[in-house]
């Protein structure tokens, strides 16, 4: 039976696929782990391992015999490319790379690198003008990466990163494109500015920053280019401005964070993947920082991406709209992590008796962002429920309300959170073990889950 | 016989489970929990499994009905919150994130049959003749009723997704205790 119901997979099923809500890693990999088998196997690992590189070793050589290897792996073959990025990254000129054709052959066996650059003076679509350094590059083979470099930036594009030959544009923006809609529009956002050594002390141009714009066009027929076969890797160098202001965390809002934008009007902050590999989901981009300290923005499709302050986000890592920054409603991105919430018990748990009215479960916890927590008191896998009414939250008394099993509440200033959750009688057992269960979600949708142990 | 380990694929099967469950129930803690029992009842129950009756995800999703089932008998003597189980969204009408508070928005909102076929066929991702044997129906009544289903949600998709939030993606009742 067809996994796909009467053909091809409609758009109704590829929306509800895609809508599918996902465990948490933490949920995962603490399920995963109990169903650990004991490892057995009726091979040996060492034959194992012989018969996996025997019929690999028999694939490459099938391969190989045919000239297939590279040619399979690129489609770079009987291109021509002109690539041109914009870039503006740490104040560095504008940079156009163009691409020249290949053929299979030439992929297979390599072709000498010619790279030839030039000065020239181009007004992009946005209205903005530069200086602009032209390379022309004939790629040696095709089936390895061709690296665009800049100063304090490159990026990196594999050999399926297009299926067609394609122009890139990398552009530098300065504090003094103005013009631009792009900057403007950055700057308008900020409502702070701080200072970039490395631009020179110029607040307003350091608030213009770090940004690597690729934009992408058929050769064929100029349509734009929207996805890519593989993401490119946009390395950044981490210079002052980065270290100085990563340093600033006792004023968050001054943390510069990558992000990504189409127009320059909406700024949505990339999520971390991890690594090289990581998942990049439906968004198509994400970021990791490397062992060697760079920073690397993976992506699937152009746009403008760098590090900026968070002042300037106006969309979370989920795609969702953000509150204006300092607003202190939920999704204030001042006050968001962008990852997920860290939480930490502070002190301990002394439940205190009511008498017949039951008894009072005081804990306190910190919490690093803006988090929607939900408060559960398990005695083992059973929630024994709170009453609402009588329970305090940070000072605050809940006048009314019944017996849930998940309290929740609102937590619009990060920090130290104090609870006294109000049990009824006969549910605290004395000397039992019980669990306070924090579940918070930040206004990203990121989950994290603390357990505070106590006894009854 | 050699019998096969149902659970050799764990953290597929989990994210097939928790989907399955969060359709179900929606997306949160309550769907951890029973996504946890579920994996703990499987856990106890590996050695019985017999691949001769459904595939260990419909092995699996068997146990979960059975959690959900009881938790629902629970849900009389502890009320649910009423209160957050969807995050807040904001008039973000173009991105997948809010295009998913849609469609999730939108499958809370079905009677429970239909619901229970989303969580199966595109939560848990079984086949029509999987979900067939677990409710008790031919493949035939269940292809069917998927197909009567894409209809409905197509017309309430397309509708909600072209006025952007039409949804009540929010669901009333976020922050009862208030924000703190």
């Amino acid at each position: 039976m067809s996994r796909r119901f009467f053909g091809r997979e409609s758009e109704t099923e590829h929306l509800l696929r895609m809508a599918r809500p996902r465990p948490t890693d933490e949920l995962a990999d603490r399920l995963a782990h109990r169903a650990a088998p004991p490892a057995r196997s009726r091979l040996r690992p060492s034959s194992r391992l012989v018969l996996a590189g025997t019929v690999t070793a028999l694939m490459v050589v099938a391969l190989a015999s045919v000239g297939g290897i590279s040619y399979a792996a690129s489609t770079f073959s009987q291109v021509v490319q002109q690539v041109t990025s914009h870039a503006t990254y740490m104040g560095h000129r504008m940079v156009l790379l163009t691409q020249s054709s290949q053929s299979a052959a030439r992929s297979q066996y390599g072709a000498p690198t010619t790279t030839t650059s030039t000065t020239a003076t181009v007004t992009t679509a946005g209205n903005t003008t530069g200086t602009v350094t032209t390379q022309t590059i004939s790629p040696t083979s095709g089936k390895g990466t061709t690296t665009i470099k800049l100063s304090n930036a490159s990026v990196a594009l594999t050999s399926t990163t297009f299926t067609q030959a394609v122009s890139v544009v990398i552009q530098q923006l300065t504090g003094a494109d103005s013009s631009s809609t792009l900057v403007k529009n950055l700057v308008a956002t900020l409502t702070k500015k701080f200072t970039d050594a490395a631009a020179g002390g110029d607040a307003a141009k350091s608030t213009t920053i770090k940004l690597v714009t690729i934009t992408v066009d058929t050769t064929s027929n100029g349509t734009a280019v929207t996805s890519f076969g593989s993401p490119a890797d946009i390395t950044l160098n981490l210079g002052s401005f980065y270290r100085a202001n990563s340093a600033k965390a006792g004023n968050p809002a001054l943390t510069p964070i990558p992000v990504v934008t189409q127009d320059g009007v909406a700024i949505r902050a990339l999520k971390n993947v991890g690594g090289p590999n990581g998942d990049l989901g439906a968004s198509g981009d994400g970021y990791y920082v490397a062992s060697d300290g760079t920073l690397h923005v993976l992506t699937l499709h152009p746009g403008s991406f760098g590090l900026i302050s968070k002042l300037a986000v106006n969309v979370g890592q989920s795609g969702r709209t953000l509150a204006k920054p300092g607003s202190l409603e939920f999704g204030d991105p001042t006050l968001m992590q962008f990852g997920k919430a860290t939480l930490k018990q502070v002190g301990d748990v002394s439940v205190r008796s009511l008498g017949s009215n039951g008894a009072v479960v005081p804990a306190t916890f910190f919490i690093n962002e803006q988090a929607s927590i939900h408060l559960s008191i398990f005695k083992g896998k059973q929630k024994i429920g709170i009453m609402k009414k009588g329970t305090r939250v940070r000072g605050r008394v809940i006048h009314s309300g019944g017996l849930v099993k998940n309290l929740h509440v609102t937590i619009l200033r990060p920090g130290t959170i104090k609870v006294q959750l109000h049990v009824p009688a006969g549910r605290l057992v004395p000397g039992q073990k019980y669990r306070l269960r924090v579940w918070a979600i930040d206004p990203d949708g990121n989950k994290t889950v603390g357990y505070i142990p106590f006894t009854g | 016989m050699r019998r096969r380990d149902p659970l050799a694929d764990p953290r597929a099967l989990v994210e097939r489970l928790y989907a399955y469950v969060a359709y179900q129930i929606g997306d949160g803690p309550d769907a951890e929990d029973v996504t946890s029992d579920a994996f703990e009842r499987a856990l106890r129950y590996r050695s019985s499994y017999d691949p001769r009756r459904g595939s260990p995800a419909s092995w699996l999703i068997g146990i979960a009905r059975r959690c959900l089932a009881d938790r629902a008998a629970q849900r009389v003597e502890l009320t649910a919150t009423g209160e957050l189980e969807e995050q807040p969204a904001g008039p973000h009408d173009e991105t997948a994130a809010a295009v998913t508070l849609t469609v999730r928005a939108i499958v809370a909102q079905l009677p429970d049959r239909d619901r229970e076929l989303v969580a199966l066929r595109y939560g848990a991702d079984l086949t029509a003749r999987e979900i067939g044997e677990l409710l008790d129906l031919q493949t035939n009544a269940v292809e069917v009723a998927l197909h009567r289903l894409h209809r409905k949600l197509r017309g309430e998709l397309t509708t909600a997704l072209e006025r952007g939030t039409g949804v009540d993606l929010t669901r009333k009742g976020f922050g009862t205790a208030g924000g703190m």
